[in-house]
């Protein structure tokens, strides 16, 4: 036989008693003498204990709710199996009440940190971080695009340049071996021209007072990274392609990071730069079908450097481009200054 | 450089204010013979004699009231509070007097005094004897706020304070007082409202307070090894609070977290990440995130007490989460 649990008389005038809330959930194990719900008469509070072991069920108030002194306000059932829900405001119990699900007795409290990010968009608008926003909005760009392309949100920075590559097809036919104009309108070339002199200097100076042979492309892939990172505002690891004339490529990781002579390899990374070491050879520029990843040309050109950069603004846009380039122009004209 | 302990560092810039003006007095519980129960001051009266050095029975409203009225009348007292506890004891002497006496009088009265106290958890004193408390005083106009986090902040700021016209609040961490750090020989100062950098990085700013730089520098070397690179931020002052430092690097970072032992509720690190959000919202690439002591009464039991403050694994943790997108709130 399930137990009513009462609101119980705590005073001698008292008519009603103001629930505050209830200690046990729907379902869960009671023991007789635990304190089941707290009531709030006009001189203090109180918790009321339970009167039989069993199984809370068929609550009908809620916290908040003022419940006249005597009215039954939960049944304590023998089993789990004979727990129903009744609704707040039915006035009596229909005997063939629907069984509801019962939630589990133990029940662990809900954790904060999701993995991955998961959220639903308030009212009308986008999840984004302000600085997001604010790249997205300088670039001219909806975070909606994002949000249409099955992205979870919220976007960040290093979301941007997702954005930039879902917005590009929007301009341009979407065909990737496009014709030439759609080519053209996709591709970009930056060339530099940096005087040698004070990488010359920096070079012997290392050989002569430290004994280090450094390599021009060698510094030139960590400017790269630096100057990429910069230009990007990329938090996470950047992997630039080393590549010569002869011999096999290499994967350089986060050279912008490491010592100049404690280079580490990326295993199986895709890299972000392919930096082409022309240095040596007569040849002053290499340009191939419009490359995936964006490719920096180093060639010699007499008492100077030529820097040539070629990309799609799939993976670089313009401004990003301008930057590199002229980043590693600044750094590569005076190392000393900008090895830190 | 010489390594001297933050203890040593403090009675060495009182001794060398007290040297160097004859105005500057010490006075407070057990300074004089005792040293202060912390050993801070000892050897002071043997050098300066009990008129400069005075000992007070245990009546911290009476003895700032006498600190606030000589004050006014051309001494530069250091007052000694034992506990930052204590500060409930001292509110009207120190907030309504010392504090306002400038403005109200305008102009044409000065409290240089410095009150000289401590914060901080982990020692097993219990909850009346544990509260970091520089989130009150911080509120008060009028009030200036410094937070050494190592011996040679305390000899630079103490000399600072002493020398300012205005009513100085010092808060040293009670655990660090045998902990050394390099200290020059020759005199210096240093200037309240500057910023200390003490790494510079990319990734995340962390800035903290007193002995929570310390927490912020473990946690930046142990993010380093995951591969961000953690910018540390000591503000020194807190009241005035140098906005433009922090403010510079989390425009470079787009990421921070303040970190405080003052209760999270409220205090500090509240004012700090408001600053950030109002200054420098376009460039936050997540929200800034606060750690602070737990809101509950010190607990008295160690394992308990140990629970309720930041640690560099927190800090970690947090960090992780603003890297990589995780802190935010759903729906």
């Amino acid at each position: 036989m399930p137990d009513d649990v009462i609101m119980p008389a705590l005073g001698m005038a008292q008519e009603t008693g103001l629930l505050l809330r209830w200690l046990k959930a729907p379902g869960e194990a009671v023991t007789a003498g635990e304190a089941l719900f707290e009531v709030e008469t006009d001189k203090t509070t109180m918790e009321v204990e339970a009167q039989a072991s069993g199984f809370l069920s068929e609550i009908s108030a809620e916290a908040g709710q003022e419940v006249p002194v005597g009215q039954t306000i939960a049944v304590i059932a023998a089993s789990q199996g004979a727990i129903r829900a009744k609704m707040v405001d039915s006035a009596s119990v229909a005997p063939d009440a629907v069984a509801v699900a019962v939630p589990e007795p133990a029940v662990t409290p809900p954790t904060v940190a999701v993995s991955p990010p998961v959220a639903t968009a308030p009212r009308n608008g986008v999840l984004a971080s302000p600085k997001a926003r604010r790249l997205a909005a300088e670039a001219g760009l909806n975070l909606k695009l994002l949000i249409e392309a099955g992205h979870p949100q919220p976007y960040h920075a290093a979301d941007i340049p997702r954005l930039q590559a879902l917005a590009v097809p929007a301009a341009a036919p979407a065909v990737p071996a496009a014709g030439p104009a759609a080519a053209a309108e996709a591709a970009g070339h930056i060339a530099a021209r940096i005087p040698r002199a004070g990488m010359d200097a920096f070079v012997h100076r290392m050989q002569a007072e430290a004994g280090v042979t450094i390599a021009p492309s060698a510094l030139c892939a960590a400017f790269a990274a630096a100057a990429l990172r910069e230009a990007r505002e990329h938090p996470g690891d950047l992997v630039v392609e080393l590549v010569a004339l002869t011999g096999p490529a290499r994967p350089l990781l986060n050279p912008d990071r490491a010592r100049l002579s404690a280079q580490s390899e990326a295993q199986q990374m895709p890299p972000d730069l392919i930096l082409r070491d022309l240095t040596g050879s007569p040849l002053t520029a290499l340009r191939l079908a419009p490359p995936a990843v964006p490719v920096l040309s180093l060639a010699d050109d007499g008492d100077c450097l030529l820097l040539t950069l070629d990309f799609v603004t799939l993976m670089l846009d313009a401004p990003a481009a301008i930057a590199l380039v002229t980043g590693l122009a600044a750094r590569m004209s005076d190392p000393l200054i900008n090895l830190v | 450089m010489r390594e001297i302990t933050l203890s040593r560092a403090v009675n060495e810039a009182i001794a060398e204010e007290m040297r160097r003006d004859p105005a500057v007095f010490v006075i407070g519980e057990d300074v004089a013979e005792a040293g202060t129960p912390f050993k801070v001051l000892s050897g002071l009266v043997e050098e300066f004699g009990t008129g400069r050095v005075i000992d007070t029975p245990i009546a911290e409203p009476g003895f700032m009231g006498i600190a606030v009225g000589t004050a006014l009348t051309g001494s530069r007292p250091v007052v000694d509070l034992m506990f930052g506890d204590f500060l409930f004891l001292v509110m009207d002497q120190l907030c309504n007097q010392a504090a306002k006496t400038h403005y109200m009088s305008g102009g044409k009265l000065s409290v240089p005094l410095v009150v000289r106290t401590n914060l901080g958890a982990t020692r097993r004193s219990a909850a009346q004897h544990s509260q970091s408390l520089h989130a009150l005083v911080a509120h008060i106009p009028g009030l200036k706020v410094a937070l050494p986090s190592s011996a040679y902040e305390a000899k630079g700021l103490m000399k600072t304070a002493i020398r300012d016209n205005n009513p100085v609040v010092i808060f040293e961490d009670k655990l660090m007082y045998n902990d050394k750090a390099p200290v020059p020989e020759e005199e210096y100062l240093i200037p309240f409202g500057v910023a200390n950098v003490k790494r510079q990085g990319t990734d995340i700013t962390l800035i903290a307070t007193s002995s929570m730089v310390q927490v912020a520098e473990k946690a930046a070397d142990l993010l380093t090894a995951e591969g961000i690179s953690a910018e540390v931020i000591d503000p020194r002052t807190i009241v005035p609070l140098d906005e433009a430092t922090i403010l510079a690097s989390v425009r470079k970072t787009g990421r921070a977290i303040v970190i405080d032992e003052g209760h999270l509720n409220y205090g500090i690190t509240a004012e700090i990440a408001a600053r950030i959000s109002e200054k420098a919202f376009y460039h936050l690439d997540g929200p800034v995130l606060r750690m602070g002591a737990m809101d509950v009464p010190v607990p008295f039991s160690p394992v308990l007490e140990d629970l309720t403050v930041p640690t560099p694994e927190g800090v970690v943790a947090n960090a992780r989460r603003l890297m990589r997108g995780e802190v935010f709130h759903a729906g």
